[in-house]
């Protein structure tokens, strides 16, 4: 470890920003908020450059501020300490890159907006946030982030608060999450009460000086169980906050209705990083996943079906911000299927490919809506390809990384993990592959209906009023692209180079190196079904939709019927938890309302004990007459009775 | 020449002893009739006097004014300064506090504040005491000059009545003492405390008459702390007491009789069976002081008797930790510094925003919790500052009450004796309600009528105490490693004197 106090000014700098802004935000002129909002995060960027060049100089040896003595309760030490190694390196990459290009974005997107600083400000603390949560040196330091996120995400889906609906998604979100967290907090208090420590070092040594993992405990609270069925019940208890963050089944249904927020932020929290800090998690906690291999299986199966049902879900969408958010949810799943076969780099490769092109498209959406006055309906669009040229070609290339078409950074990192997870069992590959054809599909389907054909806007002057994206906006979307196009560099497959991918090489020290067992020919294979696949999706989704409107095959099968129907319906997720946990939890709430706060809190806590305390002081009260005597008296009767107490 | 050297030790009382004297002798010259200059002359000799004592900190403990082969009556060790420096700031917000209410009460006299320096000369003496007679009287001298300020508003019925009281009371329990005292001296032959200390290890004879006599002493402690059932006086004595006076006493004697009773334990009475004897005794008044005193601060009307009846049970918790320290916990020594600190700070504030609040003839009436409705909206700094004294005395973090409390429940929990804990825990719980009740009345209690609102000229003295009160609780609660540490050195210079 080596002491790089700097570190402490990554989240700091953008919490100044924040604070500056939500105080004076509403005083200051544009562009001095525009100033403070941007200089923040850039320094922010900076810095992250800076501690990524000295760990690299020294050989890769984590940095580490300890910023001081938190909770020192016991036995038990939290310290507020940050520490920088590769895996964190990587992602804070990404969050204050990524995050300052949408910042640049959003001065565009949000130019008329008046509530402009306030935006800001949720900005700039959610990129606070989120460092917090990716440097945090231990769970605790971590949640501190965990939570903040949660919180500038909820703050920014209500941003437009006076809508009903967006304020209603805002809440939804957030208390979807508070379930995962529930699921965090347990799996924190169990890795507690097993190794003593919440410190990420400290746990890697405990967990590694553990031996074998059969072995019943004897001693502490979870005596009687083997360290195995503990740490798995720790695992299951932190998927479970995964699900809830990273919006996997069964507790995705937030994500969708998110995209209610201003697009830069479904660009940068709902696609590129708050979402993917639970695979975060999990590739943090690697080494805990690793003993646990029945956890595994569960975190695979999730990811896997999360990624084939969010796909068959996107599919039948017309909003294109809905259609996008589903692609994410199901892009999540595939990382977390990827570390559920314990390919955790694979997985990072995946989440870091996914925040370009995920980016990009978000901000190519946006860049529509805006030039269509807010519409986000597909069916009201069309033609779109003359009028924003630029957007169009970043949006195209998104979309083919998207697909998974060579070579695209899509492509290399999406085959990582369905190789792995094909190796791993068949079904998994299966599913893997499924999802990708779907994926190809619908993002065709969306490609085609925005950019190809004539405008279907039910406005015919819309085609000579079109608010054309500023510079703004498309020196990001064009950076975003460029990268969506070489990410894959990051991490070439061996069978090209005939050596490690950077990724591979990089993240090692951290998430261990997991190759392919499969021989060259067979891999090459793999690549070309899967390129097939996606090719494939995309054929299907030009003979539909190629003409910018669905054909008469494409009007009967996908755009109405019954399994439009379903599929438009989200398969009636939603109403199934309406009317089983939040109508059951609405029975638990009257309950209380009706029974249990008037009778038993009101009634027998409050009234009695109030009624003993001040009846009690009632009669206490008689002795103070105000006689000196009398007071005398008392005086001496009680020396008396305690004298004589303390004599015999 | 040698006398002359061991004045030198103790500076602050030689300050104040001289600035007392000569504010008695420039009274002859009658310099303006409301008499700020004496006021400002007073904070003058009370904060070279604090620079003195926390000069003394440093300095190596001394036994002074030791007769040949005699005990020191006098022991200037860091303990003593230490608890100086809190009584001086005691007292130096109990003067900010006075101009104010001299003004509206119109009881201007000439020996106010010079009566509170030689209190305060009184309590320093009871917390340097060598021996049983010297703390004798130095609580004397500090109870006379109490009795006199009590009754400093001599045209007023509730005032001369409590100075009467007290005055009676004071003296009644004062025979106790003395009578401990001697009971003491018979059954061991000596009074210096640490000469105790060395007859207690031995078997001596006797042991019931010094069981009385340990009983009666504490008796006379108990009396001055008015912790339950000798308080009976204090509710009557602090309502009808100037109001800068009732919150000097409440802080102060109460300081300077729980600073003398440690010392008086730790030094003489430290791990022997007789003074074992005395812990239930000990344990049973905090129990009822704890009880007793909350339960009747609920039910009061007026928020000066509610406060007294507050001060009553902080008395309370401040004896757990003594009966942790006689149990021989020895953290407990500083968690009852630390308290006492925290407490002198969030009462006298707590008096101060009384001071400002009271006006001129209403009375008893303007004490009432009604009378305050509305008071948070009208004075918005001064509603802050009542609520984070009200918030600090029902034991909330961040504020000094808290780890005041949270020190001394530690301690206690250490000497084993969780049931005082829970008592105390109750009583912090119960004290909520009537504390909060404060809050309640200066913001969510719609004002009556608009009528005349008080002097709305404050003057810069309460002003700077209220600030003072206020950053002593904020700071005790925010950064209170420092000051328990100091209290932690100064109690290990107790046991090495």
């Amino acid at each position: 470890m080596i002491k790089f106090s700097s570190l402490a000014y990554i989240p700091l700098l953008p919490l100044i920003g924040a604070f500056v802004l939500g105080l004076w935000g509403k005083k200051m002129e544009r562009s001095s908020a525009t100033i403070v909002a941007l200089s923040t995060v850039l320094g922010s960027f900076a810095i992250t450059v800076i501690a990524t060049y000295t760990m690299v100089k020294n050989n890769g040896t984590p940095l580490q501020a300890v910023l001081w003595e938190w909770i020192y309760v016991g036995r038990y030490r939290v310290d507020l300490a940050l520490g920088f190694d590769q895996l964190t390196a990587a992602l804070m990459l990404v969050v204050t890159g990524v995050g300052f290009l949408i910042h640049v974005y959003s001065t565009g997107y949000m130019e008329e907006d008046p509530s402009y600083w306030r935006f800001f400000c949720y900005l700039n603390l959610f990129v606070a946030a989120m460092s917090m949560l990716v440097l945090g040196q231990s769970l605790p330091v971590l949640f501190i982030g965990w939570e903040g996120v949660g919180l500038a995400s909820y703050l920014l889906i209500g941003f437009w608060y006076s809508d009903t609906e967006k304020a209603d998604a805002g809440r939804k979100a957030f208390i979807t999450n508070r379930i995962g967290d529930f699921g965090f907090l347990i799996g924190t208090f169990i890795v507690l009460g097993l190794f003593g420590t919440m410190d990420f070092t400290q746990l890697r040594q405990a967990v590694a000086a553990v031996g074998p993992t059969d072995a019943m405990l004897t001693t502490g609270i979870f005596a009687g169980f083997s360290v195995k069925a503990v740490v798995t019940a720790a695992c299951i208890a932190f998927f479970i906050g995964v699900t809830g963050k990273s919006a996997q089944i069964p507790l995705y249904v937030w994500l969708p209705d998110a995209m209610a927020g201003p697009t830069p932020v479904s660009a940068l929290i709902h696609a590129a990083t708050m979402v993917t800090a639970g695979v975060y998690l999990m590739c943090r906690l690697g080494f805990l996943f690793t003993i646990a291999p029945d956890a595994l299986v569960v975190v695979a199966v999730v990811g896997g079906l999360t990624a084939v049902f969010a796909a068959t879900i996107g599919v039948a969408q017309n909003d294109i911000k809905k259609v996008l958010a589903y692609s994410t949810v199901s892009q999540l799943g595939y990382m977390v299927l990827a570390v559920g076969v314990g390919a955790y780099t694979a997985a990072f490769f995946h989440l870091i490919t996914h925040a370009f092109f995920k980016a990009c498209l978000f901000l190519g959406s946006g860049a529509i809506i805006h030039a269509l006055h807010g519409e986000q309906d597909i069916r009201r669009m069309g033609g779109l390809r003359k009028h924003i040229p630029i957007t169009h070609a970043t949006f195209l290339v998104s979309t083919l990384a998207l697909a998974g078409i060579v070579p695209l950074s899509g492509f290399f990192s999406k085959d990582l993990v369905l190789a792995f997870a094909s190796e791993r069992s068949a079904s998994l590959g299966i599913l893997g592959s499924v999802g990708a054809f779907l994926t190809a599909f619908y993002m065709s389907r969306l490609y085609f209906m925005t950019f190809f054909g004539e405008l279907r806007h039910p406005d015919p002057h819309m085609k000579d009023h079109l608010h054309k994206p500023g510079l703004s906006m498309e020196i990001p979307l064009i950076i975003l692209a460029a990268l969506a196009v070489v990410g894959g560099a990051l991490n070439l497959p061996h069978v090209f180079t005939h050596t490690d991918g950077f990724l591979d090489r990089f993240l090692g020290p951290v998430l261990g190196t997991k190759v392919l067992s499969m021989t060259a020919t067979a891999e090459y294979f793999f690549m070309a079904k899967s390129v097939g696949i996606a090719v494939a999706g995309i054929v299907l989704g030009y003979v539909l939709y190629g003409r910018g409107v669905p054909t008469k095959a494409a009007e009967s099968f996908v755009e109405s019927g019954p399994v439009h129907g379903v599929l438009y319906n989200k398969w009636f997720v939603d109403e199934l938890y309406q009317n089983t946990i939040i109508r059951f939890t609405r029975f638990l709430g009257s309950l209380a309302a009706m029974v249990i706060d008037p009778w038993i809190i009101d009634g027998i806590l409050v009234k009695l004990s109030s009624g003993l305390v001040s009846g009690s002081g009632r009669l206490l009260r008689k002795p103070q007459t105000g006689n000196v005597q009398s007071y005398a008296a008392v005086f001496v009767l009680a020396v008396a009775i305690i004298t004589g107490w303390a004599v015999w | 020449m040698q006398y002359l050297n061991a004045l030198t030790a103790i500076l602050p009382v030689v300050v104040l002893l001289g600035t007392a004297v000569i504010l008695l002798m420039l009274e002859v010259f009658s310099l303006g009739k409301d008499r700020i200059w004496a006021a400002n002359f007073s904070l003058v000799g009370l904060a070279v006097a604090f620079y003195f004592a926390m000069k003394g900190l440093g300095a190596e403990p001394q036994a002074l004014f030791a007769g040949p082969g005699k005990s020191a009556p006098i022991i200037a060790d860091a303990f003593g300064n230490l608890a100086a420096a809190v009584m001086l700031a005691g007292a130096f917000v109990a003067v900010l506090l006075s101009p104010e209410y001299i003004k509206n009460a119109r009881c201007s006299s000439g020996e106010y504040y010079a009566l509170i320096l030689f209190s305060v000369v009184g309590m320093i003496v009871m917390a340097m005491a060598g021996d049983l007679i010297t703390f004798f009287l130095g609580l004397e001298v500090m109870s006379i000059g109490v009795y006199v300020l009590t009754g400093i508003r001599r045209n007023d019925l509730r005032a001369s009545e409590a100075a009467l009281k007290y005055l009676l009371m004071g003296a009644f329990a004062t025979g106790f003492l003395l009578m401990g005292i001697a009971f003491i001296y018979g059954a061991t032959g000596t009074v210096a405390l640490p000469e105790l200390a060395r007859q207690m290890v031995a078997p001596v004879g006797g042991a019931p008459i010094l069981v009385t006599g340990l009983v009666l002493l504490l008796v006379g402690v108990a009396f001055k702390v008015a912790a339950v059932p000798f308080h009976l006086w204090a509710p009557d004595v602090y309502e009808g007491a100037p109001t800068p006076i009732t919150g000097f006493m409440a802080v102060g004697v109460k300081a300077a009789a729980f600073v003398a009773l440690v010392r008086i334990v730790a030094v003489g009475f430290a791990n022997s069976e007789e003074s074992a004897v005395v812990i239930p005794f000990i344990s049973v008044i905090a129990y009822l002081t704890i009880i007793v005193g909350n339960l009747l601060a609920i039910v009061q009307r007026n928020v000066k008797r509610m406060l007294a009846y507050s001060s009553v049970s902080h008395a309370g918790y401040a004896l757990i930790g003594v009966v942790a320290l006689a149990r021989g916990e020895e953290s407990a020594g500083a968690a009852v510094l630390f308290y006492l600190t925290a407490y002198t700070f969030m009462t006298l504030g707590a008096f101060g925003v009384l001071v400002f609040l009271e006006r001129k003839e209403g009375g008893a009436e303007s004490e009432r919790f009604g009378a305050f409705a509305g008071m948070g909206y009208r004075h918005p700094a001064l509603g802050v500052a009542m609520s984070v004294f009200m918030v600090a005395l029902a034991g909330m973090p961040p504020t000094g009450g808290f780890f005041g409390k949270l020190y001394i429940f530690s301690s206690a929990i250490n000497a084993g004796e969780m049931g005082l804990v829970f008592a105390g825990i109750l009583g912090s719980i119960i004290s909520v309600y009537y504390y909060l009740r404060v809050i309640v009345s200066f913001y969510m209690v719609d004002v009556p009528d608009a009528g005349p609102l008080p002097t709305a000229t404050r003057s810069r003295h309460l002003t700077a105490g209220l600030i003072i009160a206020t950053a002593g609780v904020l700071t005790l609660g925010i950064f209170p490693n420092q000051w328990i540490e100091l209290g932690k050195l100064a109690f290990k210079s107790l046991q090495l004197g």
